[in-house]
């Protein structure tokens, strides 16, 4: 359907059978009214409405009876087309002029139509200029917000929705070479992580876990994970984006491809009717929804990366933050020890009832590439006696051990510790000589200050708190 | 005609009217370019007349820049629809290969793999002729769901098709285009529709990628405030489509009304008519799923409003007592006010057939073989964490609100004790109830799973939409099954002469294929009995407290009451009780006269019987034959007992083409074999015997029951040879004198057998009739039949039958008894007279039956149905 056939002039009927039209400087074709339609024909064979309203470049009318028709013609044509008809050029000189006088006739409208062009042109470029200057100033403001929110202690990645793994029933098994799919209950607008539940540590540890995250409308994969089956455990295997997704909102569906030898399980939540919200192991629905979870924060943003989560990105700044998650799920070392994650306070309190430390054990918060770790502290009462406060690295313990010991403390790499007089504020620090190499776990430590500290009688009101572990590389 | 010739055969063309969208064009133009399909796609910009230059230059631009793949058409201004049209229309004439068209406003756009996976779904599916989109707005954000199976039912509702669809070609070649007359939106409604309901259907393509530039101020914004004016265009321009008939038989089809949960079966059924044919069954299991999938997404699944339970074996019985879909009605109706609303069949020693309706169960639900909840109701329960309170159902204190029908019916209808076994649905709904709540989807019910807002806000409500004709009143459940079917519209059914004659009526319509069916609107329970059953197919009742047959005294007509309930009661229980007919026919149904017009103008013809003008206590005509006349514009025809009373229809205004007299004949079968014998029998009596002379009928004061009484004191007087019966009872008990004692000695019950009737005439060599006024009294037909001679008054049509002196004795009104006396003196002594009047009534009647006397009636309303049809087409 090309319609671009090249220029043309048209004639009236009555100028057709004209010898001199074969001296004009572009194929003539001849217009005529027909049962009030305009037809115009090109060599014998009509043009289509289209090709006529592109290419007719002018009328050319040789007598005041052409002209005379030209007139119906441009009514017709008004009716076709709802505007004028193309400019007519009305010749009387001999033909062997007509050519010339065409010519320029034609290299007027020519120059005109450039012109008009030109202006369209430099409009176009000047209102480029100006979205890009917007946009400039966008990026501007945004980064200026951005820098705000860092110093209000940075955004978070907050969950979307997390779908519980129910162990009771049983697990979706993906043998090797199988994949999952899963459509996840939210929109995509600003997510940042995504997270599926292994209901065991699989068995082959050559394996590896292919997580991809797909936008169902537009078919675009905005993070891909492969992970090592050896650096997985049981429970959430969170895969983090170095920058959230943009404000466009789309369907977002998770898949894991499963390469190793022995099965994958995957833990799966509630039942579900309608097969799009169904796990699909290899296209077929299950029945139920895979156990899953999604953070998200502010579209677009670059956000420190999840202590424990997996990325297959290097995002510079390096920075990770350890997720409140992971703090209140903080494991206690003994019965002399008071551990809580407080909402209310913001922090987790790790308060000792003896003169021993009180330790907390964050399991996975240590990740590869961390190496100065920071964390405020702060004793939230006002009677309490002095706190030291520690941060220790420990690595990751084996299956069945909860605590790390009392050699595995004195061997960690910790910080100094910090002795703070109740309600005062302060930061810990831990800078690692080398950048961590393998996950591992952070311990918070405080224990009472002084060689013979006085214990108080309600060690439950001394709260000790630790806020916001960050690290950078 | 040229074809534009090409290196390149699209199979999809994009067609984009231009009006003012002179800059966003372009965005629109390039997501066309950036589409990733393993086919060519056309794109064909139609400027509409856009007076910005800009718009003509970004077009050229376009063309010249992509020449194979962009065709620039120019046109007048004409509007969308027409732009759209003029674009359709150039690719169907110059792009043989285009297999669909898409339609792009200039203001959208599309994600790059839309198409594709659009094309995708009609190359996979033959019979989806377009694919829609859900709607994800950019502007003022939002994210519509259009997703769930297409229905035409809710697409008459509300527009779930954006134009931004892909359409498939034989839409256009089958001459469906945008309407250029909806000038204010919603043209891609009407577009739609219009493929509707030529056949075509569409399908939603959930991850179209289409995206929608939602303003304020947009067109669309525009044509919110004219909605009002454009539904009724619509409905206007789509009657047919919106036609009750059509929106019930939409709705069986995608938004079954019940879901008739079988506990003998483990089964559940889903449907609007349960006797059509192949219903829907789907086993338990699969309704829980559909069941948590409406909760969890009501705007995409449909779930019938109203649950149903009960065993197969009843829903035989009930279909055996001809009650099916009225019980189903009756209990949509009540269940509308008591969220469960309960059923329970039990014998009438009487023979009487009815129901009683309580407002409270108070315990009756425990015995109910039929339930219904409504899905709200039931959807609530569901969701609470515990079933304690729906599991009082079943105990005195019960505290849901709970609603209850008696249905009564005579012994030998149905197998009662069967009945009784199965009467265990209220039990049966708490287990359906408690195993619903226990499913394993419950959980997902209390999460949000989708992230776009379910848009198809009609779909939860779609089996309203069939009520909209009804103003909100249930539609009976019954679909059209190729058969002809009318409705027999009685006050009431007791043992009248206009019972009979609608009785018969019904059986000689019958036998011309006519399919009857009997409505009793001023009364909850009559004497119908098994002959009743087996001539009508159903029976129902109105059954609603604020019809009243009579009542009221706003306003008259010619000195007939109008009742108030006709000129200004709520129509919509009764219209939704008799729309789905072919024809009705009204005997004296009074008030019911309020809803014939309206049940003209669905289409179903409508027909009033007539049997005589009824007096006043001071002898002024008036009565249902006023009141038709009163209504005549809303009847069809007019179908008088006789011609006599034709005669004074025309003479009232009623033209002559709508009269179609049916004159009665006798109202129960009699064997012509046996006639025979017994009239060859009646000549041999014993000619001095004494004269046999009966009365049979009601003891009233039409009845002339005071004439009666001295013709009988004065033959006794004078000593005539006469054995006198008097046979029959007071009906209408407040106009019926006092008998007299002389009277009530010889007074006989009512016969009501044909085998009592027929010995009855068999015993009589006389018969008289002193009425005060009459129609056409089957009684004369019948005991002409028998040979017996009739002796009346000559009122009303009485004389049409009785010649005097030829097969018969008319007597004057005036001078009535003293006649009467004086004609039995006279057959008593003159026995060759008594032969010859006997053996001419007894042939006049030989070829007198229903089946003949409807033949006339049947064919006009043929005629009728016919011209309507062509009318239609």
């Amino acid at each position: 359907m090309n319609t671009n056939k090249g220029l043309f002039l048209a004639v009236a009927a009555s100028d057709a059978d004209r010898q001199d039209l074969s001296h004009l400087p572009l194929p003539v074709a001849v217009a005529r009214v027909e049962d009030d339609r305009l037809v115009v024909a090109l060599d014998g064979t009509a043009l289509s409405i289209a090709e006529v309203y592109a290419n007719l470049a002018g009328c050319v009318a040789f007598s005041d009876r052409a002209s005379e028709e030209l007139t119906g013609i441009a009514t017709a044509w008004n009716a076709r087309y709802g505007t004028d008809l193309p400019a007519t050029l009305t010749l009387s000189s001999p033909a062997a002029e007509a050519s010339g006088q065409v010519v320029s006739w034609v290299i007027d409208q020519m120059v005109a139509q450039r012109s008009e062009q030109a202006r369209r042109n430099v409009q176009l470029q000047k209102d480029l200029s100006q979205l890009r200057s917007t946009h400039e100033a966008t990026q501007t403001a945004f980064q200026r917000l951005e820098q705000f929110v860092y110093s209000l202690g940075g955004p978070r990645r907050f969950v979307r929705f997390q779908l519980e793994a129910l162990p009771r029933r049983a697990p979706l098994t993906l043998e090797p070479g199988d994949r999952a799919e899963q459509r996840l209950p939210c929109d995509s607008a600003g997510l940042s992580d995504v997270a599926v539940y292994l209901a065991e540590k699989p068995k082959d540890t050559e394996g590896t876990i292919d997580l991809s995250l797909e936008l169902l409308e537009s078919g675009e994969i905005k993070g891909k994970w492969t992970i090592p089956a050896k650096d997985v455990t049981a429970g959430w295997l969170r895969c983090a984006l170095g920058v959230c997704l943009g404000a466009d909102r789309q369907t977002p569906v998770l898949r894991v491809n499963w390469h190793g030898n022995s099965p994958l399980k995957l833990s799966r939540t509630m039942s579900h009717p309608d097969t799009r919200f169904c796990a699909a192991r290899n296209g077929v629905a299950q029945g139920f929804t895979m156990a899953c979870a999604a953070w998200a924060s502010v579209p677009e943003t670059g956000l420190p990366l999840p202590a424990g989560a997996h990325t297959n990105e290097t995002i510079y700044p390096r920075r990770w933050v350890v997720p409140t998650e992971m703090m209140s799920a903080a494991t206690v070392d003994s019965p002399d020890g008071l551990v809580a994650f407080k909402e209310e306070l913001g922090g987790l309190t790790v308060t000792p009832t003896s003169t021993g430390p009180c330790v907390a054990r964050l399991v996975g918060g240590g990740s590869p590439g961390m190496r100065h770790l920071t964390c405020s502290v702060e004793t939230k009462s006002e009677t309490a006696p002095d706190i030291e406060y520690c941060l220790a690295i420990v690595p990751t313990l084996p299956k069945g051990r909860l605590m790390p010991s009392k050699a595995d403390i004195e061997a960690s790499i910790q910080s100094e510790w910090l002795r703070l007089p109740a309600s005062h504020w302060a930061e810990l620090h831990l800078i690692l000589d080398t950048p961590i190499e393998q996950p591992c776990d952070i311990c918070v430590m405080t224990r009472y200050a002084g060689e013979t500290p006085k214990i108080p009688e309600e060690p439950q009101d001394v709260n000790c708190c630790f806020f916001e572990i960050r690290a950078t590389a | 005609m040229t074809h534009e010739s090409s290196r390149a055969a699209p199979r999809i063309a994009v067609v984009v009217p231009i009006f003012r969208h002179s800059v966003l064009l372009a965005e629109a133009a390039q997501c066309i370019f950036d589409q990733e399909a393993p086919f060519d796609i056309h794109l064909v910009l139609i400027n509409d007349g856009c007076p910005h230059r800009e718009t003509d230059a970004v077009c050229r631009d376009l063309q010249l820049a992509h020449p194979d793949s962009v065709t620039y058409l120019r046109k007048p201004n004409g509007g969308l629809s027409d732009a759209r049209n003029h674009g359709i229309r150039h690719v169907l004439n110059e792009m043989p290969s285009v297999e669909a068209v898409y339609l792009l406003d200039a203001d959208n756009k599309l994600r790059p793999h839309s198409l594709a996976r659009a094309m995708a779904v009609l190359d996979d599916n033959p019979d989806v002729d377009w694919v829609y989109p859900n709607i994800d707005m950019v502007g003022m954000e939002f994210a519509g769901d259009y997703g769930g199976d297409y229905s035409r039912l809710v697409h008459t509702d509300m527009n779930i098709c954006e134009a931004g669809s892909l359409v498939h070609r034989r839409v256009f070649d089958a001459g469906v285009f945008f309407d250029t007359n909806y000038q204010l939106g919603f043209e891609d409604w009407d577009f739609f529709l219009t493929a509707a309901g030529a056949g075509f259907q569409g399908r939603n393509l959930e991850d179209f990628g289409f995206q929608y530039r939602k303003r304020p101020e947009s067109m669309l914004a525009n044509s919110a405030r004219d909605v009002a004016m454009i539904r009724g265009e619509m409905r206007q321009k789509h009657k047919k489509m919106l036609s009750p008939t059509s929106l019930l038989q939409m709705e069986h089809e995608e938004c079954p009304r019940y879901a008739i949960y079988l506990p003998d079966t483990q089964e559940v059924q889903l449907v609007v008519d349960p006797l059509a044919a192949n219903p829907r069954t789907i086993p338990l299991a699969e309704f829980e799923k559909l069941l948590w999938d409406h909760k969890i997404a009501p705007t995409r699944t449909h779930l019938p409003p109203f649950v149903v339970v009960m065993r197969q074996t009843m829903l035989d019985i009930l279909k055996q007592a001809n009650v099916l879909q009225w019980a189903l009605w009756k209990l949509e109706g009540m269940a509308d006010r008591s969220a469960i609303s309960t059923l329970a069949v039990e014998a009438n020693l009487d023979n009487r057939f009815g129901f009683s309706e309580f407002p409270a169960a108070e315990g009756r639900q425990n015995e109910a073989s039929v339930l219904v909840a409504t899905r709200k109701m039931m959807l609530e329960v569901l969701m609470d964490n515990s079933t304690a309170w729906i599991n009082t159902l079943v105990i005195p204190s019960a505290q849901p609100s709970v609603s209850a029908v008696e249905l009564r019916v005579p012994e030998s209808f149905v197998d009662l004790e069967t009945a009784a076994l199965n009467a265990t649905a209220s039990f049966d709904f708490l287990t359906l109830t408690n195993r619903m709540h226990a499913s394993p989807y419950r959980a997902s019910a209390f999460q949000a799973w989708d992230w776009r807002v379910g848009d198809i806000r009609s779909r939860p409500f779609v089996n309203s939409i069939v009520r909209q004709p009804f103003n909100g009143a249930p539609a009976y459940p019954r679909l059209p099954d190729g058969r002809q079917h009318m409705g027999f519209i009685l006050p009431l059914v007791e043992f009248g002469g206009v019972e009979k004659v609608a009785l018969n009526m019904a059986a000689g319509m019958k036998a011309h294929g006519w399919i009857p069916h009997l409505f009793v609107v001023g009364a909850n329970e009559g004497a119908i009995s098994e002959e009743w059953c087996e001539v009508f197919e159903t029976i129902n009742f109105l059954a609603d407290d604020a019809f009243n047959l009579w009542g009221g005294d706003q306003n008259a007509y010619f000195g007939t009451n109008v009742p108030d309930w006709a000129t200004g009661g709520a129509h919509g229980t009764a219209l939704g009780l008799l729309s789905w007919l072919d024809a009705v026919v009204n005997f004296h149904g009074a008030a019911i006269n309020g809803v014939m017009g309206q049940l003209k103008r669905f289409g179903v013809k409508t027909a009033i019987s007539l049997h005589l003008n009824e007096l006043s206590p001071y002898g002024r005509p008036l009565g249902n034959t006023f009141l038709g006349v009163a209504y005549e514009h809303a009847y069809d025809l007019f179908v008088p007992c006789s011609h006599q009373l034709g005669d004074w229809c025309h003479s009232m205004g009623v033209p002559e083409q709508k009269i179609v007299p049916v004159p009665n004949a006798p109202s129960f079968p009699a064997d012509a074999n046996s006639l025979a014998d017994l009239h060859v029998a009646r000549s041999h009596r014993a000619p001095n015997a004494n004269l046999r002379v009966m009365f049979l009928g009601r003891l009233d004061r039409q009845k002339g029951l005071d004439r009666l009484s001295e013709t009988f004191l004065e033959s006794a007087r004078l000593g005539l040879p006469i054995d006198w019966r008097i046979i029959g009872k007071a009906v209408v008990e407040g106009e019926a004198p006092p008998l007299p004692e002389h009277m009530m000695e010889v007074l006989e019950p009512p016969l009501h057998t044909p085998e009592e009737l027929l010995a009855a005439f068999e015993w009589a060599d006389a018969m008289v009739l002193l009425s005060s006024f009459e129609g056409l009294p089957l009684t004369i037909l019948e005991a002409m039949r028998s040979g017996v001679v009739p002796i009346a008054t000559d009122v009303g049509a009485v004389s049409e039958v009785l010649q005097q002196d030829v097969n018969g004795i008319l007597l004057d009104l005036d001078t009535a008894t003293r006649d009467c006396v004086q004609a039995l003196t006279e057959l008593s002594a003159d026995r060759a007279r008594l032969r010859r009047l006997s053996d001419r009534a007894y042939l006049d009647m030989v070829d007198r039956n229903w089946e003949t006397e409807t033949e006339a009636l049947d064919q006009k309303l043929h005629d009728l149905i016919e011209a309507a049809r062509r009318k239609a087409s």
